[in-house]
């Protein structure tokens, strides 16, 4: 094995989605171990559907999807679960949950039939709980936190599948800046110290280009892998969003009200 | 510190059960022929004697007790997993038409004797009605998996499941319409709802299937919590959604079908116990909310059975008089608290 394919997580190639019709053609890309990529782009133009197709709920329509290396039709429901954890757009019911409870949710894939955690598995929700900071709220019913605090939790439940890589939908809608930049700092720690890959999707354009290690554009003329110091000089970003009012400043990083 | 929260629940556990053995002796005592409690008490202990006493208790009361236990506990843990699958506050087997599918599966044994051959006395006959009560509730399960597949509003597939509960009384009251008065007669007692229509003869049965879907659904706690969340999140946690939903709402419409067939259409228990589980126990954890909605939904079917027992003196009401008494002012709460999203 050499070494591109010993670190790389993910390989798109030439992939097609869609639902019949395609969303988008030909996305070769990657993802190595470690790294933060985040997926940008107009709403509608098919970031969930690249999420939906990477987690194997929507088949692709052309291409192939590896993951460590592996086809990912090869992947068993619960290999995957041992493989990639995810997070999903906008708020679950949590119903009476508490917070140790939903992050234990994570652990699933590792425990028997009955779902019974080990000393270890206690472990690891422990720890992951205490990786986002809400060691004190541990005990407290999801539903009573706040939405930053919540949006931590589900990364918590998250973290403890213990995966090699880790997709996000949109984990910083409702959140404040603060929030933000906490929770994507976050994601960056554990990348860099578990050598767990991300993958997000986000509309802060000006965040994503400041502290991801690549960032993924889906634009009405195409996919491109790249990264941030390259996405900035590159002409990608000024058609990432069509809009006559909107104009991309590469000075600013960020999209401001044409002239 | 297993979840933070397990230390409290014991004590509650021991105290439901002990609320569970209470009711079930009430149930014993109290009944709407008046006997002496010592009378109550050498009958069972020393078993039937052949005097009066001994008879009603070990052959009626007994038997009512166990039964009423059983098919609360089994309603309850019906309408838990639908309550969980569909990610829905009000489902229940009687409001998702589950009940309803039975009883139309037990007209058609009961009242449909023309049409299935049957005579009318094999019509009542246990394993008959059982199979017809499966059946409905079947085709009804089948038909919630094939709407919520393309329904995702809560609120339509409860629509839906109201829609089908007319159409199957619709059908029933054609089968009524058609049949000859004594057969309408034991379908329309039956419809009104008794734990006392089980006979010791054919309590092994009823038992036996209860107490075996109950454990499986009792093991289902796992898939149950990944459902929690919502669908995405169960794939990704590793189970092929479709199969798990279908195995547990299967369960669920076992549980209701078989309660359905031999204490008739028992409303409100199924709807209300899991939200008193969930109350007590301040939890959604399933490995905790199965068997505490089993004890709870035990309870409340025997205090319904000893309350339409009791009420009026030498007469036993039928339990749907009772349970809605008890069931809406819990359902209005329910809604009034859906509010502030302290669901499920």
């Amino acid at each position: 094995m050499n070494r591109k394919e010993s670190t790389e997580l993910l390989a798109l190639r030439d992939l097609s989605i869609g639902y019949r019709k395609p969303l988008m053609r030909g996305i070769t890309a990657s993802i190595r171990r470690g790294a933060c990529v985040v997926l940008l782009g107009g709403n509608g133009i098919g970031k969930s559907t690249l999420l939906r197709t990477i987690m194997g709920e929507t088949p692709p329509l052309g291409g192939s999807i590896e993951i460590l290396s592996r086809p990912l039709q090869s992947y068993s429901r619960s290999r995957m679960a041992r493989t990639v954890a995810l997070v999903t757009a906008g708020n679950p019911l949590t119903g009476r949950l508490r917070l140790r409870e939903l992050v234990a949710l994570g652990r699933q894939p590792h425990t028997g039939f009955l779902g019974r955690l080990s000393a270890d598995d206690r472990r690891v929700v422990d720890e992951c709980i205490e990786c986002v900071g809400l060691s004190e709220f541990a005990s407290r019913e999801v539903q009573q936190l706040s939405d930053g605090e919540r949006q931590k939790a589900l990364i918590a439940r998250a973290l403890a599948q213990e995966t090699p890589l880790l997709i996000l939908d949109e984990p910083f809608s409702f959140l404040d800046p603060a929030a933000r930049i906490d929770i994507f700092t976050l994601l960056r720690q554990r990348a860099a110290e578990k050598g767990t890959g991300v993958l997000l999707t986000s509309h802060d354009v000006a965040q994503a280009l400041r502290l991801s290690d690549r960032v993924w554009l889906m634009s009405p003329s195409g996919f491109t892998d790249t990264t941030p110091a390259e996405a900035l000089r590159s002409d990608v970003m000024r058609t990432l969003f069509a809009s006559r009012r909107a104009e991309f400043s590469p000075e600013l990083g960020d999209f401001i009200v044409k002239n | 510190m297993r979840n933070g929260s397990d230390r409290s629940t014991a004590p509650l556990l021991a105290a439901l059960c002990v609320a569970v053995a209470t009711l079930f002796l009430t149930a014993l005592y109290c009944g709407s022929v008046s006997l002496p409690g010592a009378e109550v008490t050498h009958a069972l202990l020393h078993g039937d004697d052949g005097s009066l006493t001994s008879v009603i208790v070990l052959q009626s009361r007994l038997p009512m007790a166990l039964t009423a236990l059983l098919a609360g506990g089994a309603l309850a843990l019906s309408g838990l997993i639908l309550q969980t699958v569909f990610n829905n506050p009000l489902a229940g087997p009687s409001i998702l038409g589950v009940s309803s599918g039975a009883s139309l599966g037990i007209a058609l044994i009961v009242l449909g004797g023309t049409l299935t051959g049957l005579a009318p006395g094999d019509a009542t006959s246990s394993v008959n009605m059982l199979t017809g009560a499966l059946l409905g509730a079947g085709a009804v399960i089948l038909m919630l998996v094939g709407f919520s597949s393309v329904i995702h509003s809560g609120v339509m597939l409860l629509i839906v499941g109201v829609m089908i509960s007319y159409f199957a009384s619709s059908l029933i009251s054609v089968l009524s319409y058609l049949a000859p008065a004594q057969q309408i007669k034991d379908f329309t007692i039956w419809g009104m709802g008794s734990f006392s229509g089980i006979t010791t003869g054919q309590l092994p049965l009823y038992a036996t299937i209860l107490v075996l879907l109950s454990l499986l659904t009792l093991g289902s706690g796992k898939p149950l919590d990944a459902l929690l969340l919502g669908e995405r999140y169960a794939l990704s946690l590793g189970y092929r959604v479709k199969i798990t939903r279908t195995w547990l709402l299967a369960l669920s419409g076992a549980l209701a079908a078989v309660v359905t067939a031999y204490c008739g259409p028992i409303g409100f228990v199924g709807i209300i116990v899991p939200h008193l589980a969930r109350m007590f126990f301040r939890t959604s954890r399933h490995s905790l909310l199965l068997p505490a909605s089993f004890l709870t939904g035990g309870a409340v079917a025997l205090l319904c059975a000893v309350v339409s027992n009791t009420l009026i003196a030498d007469t036993q009401l039928p339990v749907n008089v009772v349970t809605p008494v008890m069931g809406v002012p819990v359902i209005l709460l329910i809604i009034l608290q859906g509010r502030r999203s302290k669901l499920m």
